[in-house]
């Protein structure tokens, strides 16, 4: 069974500084400094067939030096890799004809050309059998609702129909392993929404291996049951998404319906929480252990219509995640 | 169809996207170079009050300025700095997944837009050399084109050699445009796009001869002229050939290192 097998991996760039102002440019000229800067530091993580997992991390985290290990675009400085039992950056064609990388922010596909146009040349360089080629474009153009779109230059499109047709480009090829570096950046929600569609229905129906990045939470709740988090080139996380939630959501939120609209907010001890009121709801946000004493007092002045108690977004989760670095 | 076929057919249909891009690049640039050099050596030979200059008669010296520009056109291939600019923006990525060789596709890209100008030498030649040059057009002249527009061909690749290895200093300094232009003045120069250059100093020809830079511009262009022997053409020719090889093995040398280095930023 082909899968992703990452074992302490580690990269380190070289970075130049320089010292702001036009003397430091002049400076920079003659004594150039330079800062190492750890991107990845002794990652591991197994990936099987089928699976979509989704790597987070804030800005400069390491996901996407992680993608371009995996591609074979960059090399490490330490660790191994096997992607479908070959070492990725060894560039062997037999596994780049079954991998696709897609990124939010970089086109693939020639801007002064129709999409149709690009396809037949990638349809000659993964030497796609005129069969599954055409079956392709049917599929993934229909799934995607590009049809009409495809005989117009690239550059003509609109984003999201531009993202849309670079999706199809790189799956033309049916890849066993997909790298999705942002897919769904700057789309507007629905072609987010649709996007997302597409990706889960070519998930269901061909099972390849995705990594998915994105920075919106919306893509990784839907598509990702697994996720990856990343902290300073540091795996912090590889588990299940919603046993982030449970485990490590240690706020709740106590919402109490009332009768009556409220005009001034009661006191309350701050220890036990923040609270809030709007209309004749109040909110408490708190700890979980302090959930109980908290609605004891709060249940003691009011006789409310209602009690509901929510986790916390999962965004405010892993946003507390990242900030604690938890192990 | 295979891969490089289907390249070569995607570039053309780059070139040929945009009709009005087209024919300016076809004609009017080079009308407009033809204009002002067929000015500028009229008003030489007019005030010299001379019909041969470096053995060059007036319409011989327009056909060499109708041809050296062209010639530089097809060593140029695709946009100088197409390489650094990528290796720079992360541009490289999309060619690094792709199951072919980076490079091979480079230098087909590059062929492509040789091959379009070569063509347009090949016509625009023609016509200049039935307007500007009084003698009957022979089958020898006919052959020595061919012979030549192969020259440069050739010639090209070792253009596009030198230019990878200007361009692929960005995977340590990371914006190189500079060099490129560099290139591109040192081969002009050095090529004969300038001035012809049985115009050098003959202890500057003598070095040049050895060169890959004569075969660039001076060597395909004196033999379609019929400037130089047949044994004079063979020698440049020679000397290119044997560039040839080293050139590629720099370029391989140095693409495995500079990959070493490649962050792929701007993704």
């Amino acid at each position: 069974m082909g899968m992703i097998e990452v074992s302490g991996l580690s990269k380190t760039f070289k970075v130049s500084t320089k010292e702001p102002g036009l003397l430091g440019s002049i400076r920079g000229l003659v004594n150039r400094k330079y800062v190492t800067k750890a991107a990845l530091q002794n990652v591991s993580l197994k990936v099987q067939q089928g699976e979509m997992v989704g790597l987070i991390g804030a800005n400069g985290a390491g996901k996407t030096t992680l993608v371009k290990i995996l591609a074979g675009i960059i090399h490490p400085t330490e660790g191994k890799v096997s992607v479908l039992g070959f070492n990725p950056w060894d560039r062997n064609d037999q596994l780049r004809r079954q991998m696709a990388l897609i990124m939010g922010q970089k086109a693939q596909l020639w801007y002064d050309l129709p999409a149709l146009d690009s396809y037949m040349l990638l349809k000659e360089i993964y030497q796609i059998p005129e069969a599954l080629y055409r079956q392709q474009i049917e599929f993934l153009s229909d799934v995607l609702q590009i049809k009409d779109q495809l005989k117009v230059q690239v550059r003509k499109l609109s984003l999201g129909e531009r993202m849309k047709v670079e999706l199809m480009g790189a799956l033309l090829h049916r890849p066993n392993v997909v790298y999705l570096d942002e897919p769904t950046i700057g789309l507007d929600l629905m072609a987010q929404k649709a996007v997302r569609k597409f990706l889960k229905e070519y998930q269901r129906e061909f099972r390849p291996i995705i990594l998915l990045t994105s920075h919106y939470m919306e893509d990784i709740k839907e598509l990702c049951p697994r996720v990856v988090l990343i902290k300073s080139g540091g795996l912090i996380y590889d588990g299940a998404l919603t046993t982030i939630q449970k485990q490590f959501g240690e706020r709740k939120k106590l919402i109490l319906t009332l009768e009556e609209k409220l005009t001034t907010l009661p006191d309350f001890p701050a220890e036990l929480g923040q609270l809030e009121m709007s209309e004749n709801k109040l909110s408490l946000t708190t700890s979980r252990a302090q959930l109980n004493g908290a609605m004891d007092l709060l249940l003691k002045r009011y006789q409310p219509q209602d009690v509901t108690i929510q986790d916390p977004p999962i965004e405010e989760v892993i946003e507390d995640f990242l900030q604690k670095g938890q192990q | 169809m295979s891969w490089p076929v289907r390249v070569v057919s995607t570039e053309l249909r780059k070139i040929i996207a945009y009709r009005s891009d087209f024919w300016v690049n076809f004609l009017g640039q080079t009308l407009i170079q033809l204009f002002i050099a067929r000015a500028l050596w009229q008003s030489i030979f007019e005030s010299n009050g001379q019909t041969e200059i470096g053995g060059f008669t007036l319409g011989q010296m327009t056909l060499y300025y109708l041809l050296a520009p062209l010639t530089m056109k097809i060593l140029m291939g695709e946009n100088i700095g197409f390489l650094s600019r990528e290796i720079y923006d992360g541009g490289l990525n999309r060619y690094l997944v792709w199951p072919l060789p980076p490079l091979g596709y480079k230098l087909l890209t590059y062929l492509t837009y040789s091959g379009f100008y070569l063509l347009q030498l090949a016509l625009l030649y023609t016509l200049g050399r039935l307007a500007l040059d009084a003698r009957p057009y022979e089958l020898s002249e006919f052959l020595r084109l061919l012979a030549g527009v192969g020259y440069v061909f050739i010639a090209a690749i070792g253009y596009f050699c030198l230019m990878c290895l200007c361009e692929m200093v960005a995977f340590w300094a990371d914006n190189t445009w500079t060099l490129g232009v560099m290139l591109r003045f040192v081969a002009a120069f050095l090529g004969g796009a300038f001035l012809p250059l049985s115009f050098f100093p003959e202890a500057a020809r003598n070095i040049i001869e050895y060169l890959p830079f004569a075969a660039f511009i001076s060597g395909p262009v004196n033999l379609i002229l019929g400037r130089s022997t047949p044994a004079e053409a063979l020698q440049s020719f020679a000397v290119m050939l044997a560039w040839l090889p080293v050139l590629g093995l720099a370029v391989k040398a140095l693409w495995k290192k500079g990959n070493l280095q490649y962050t792929g930023v701007g993704m």
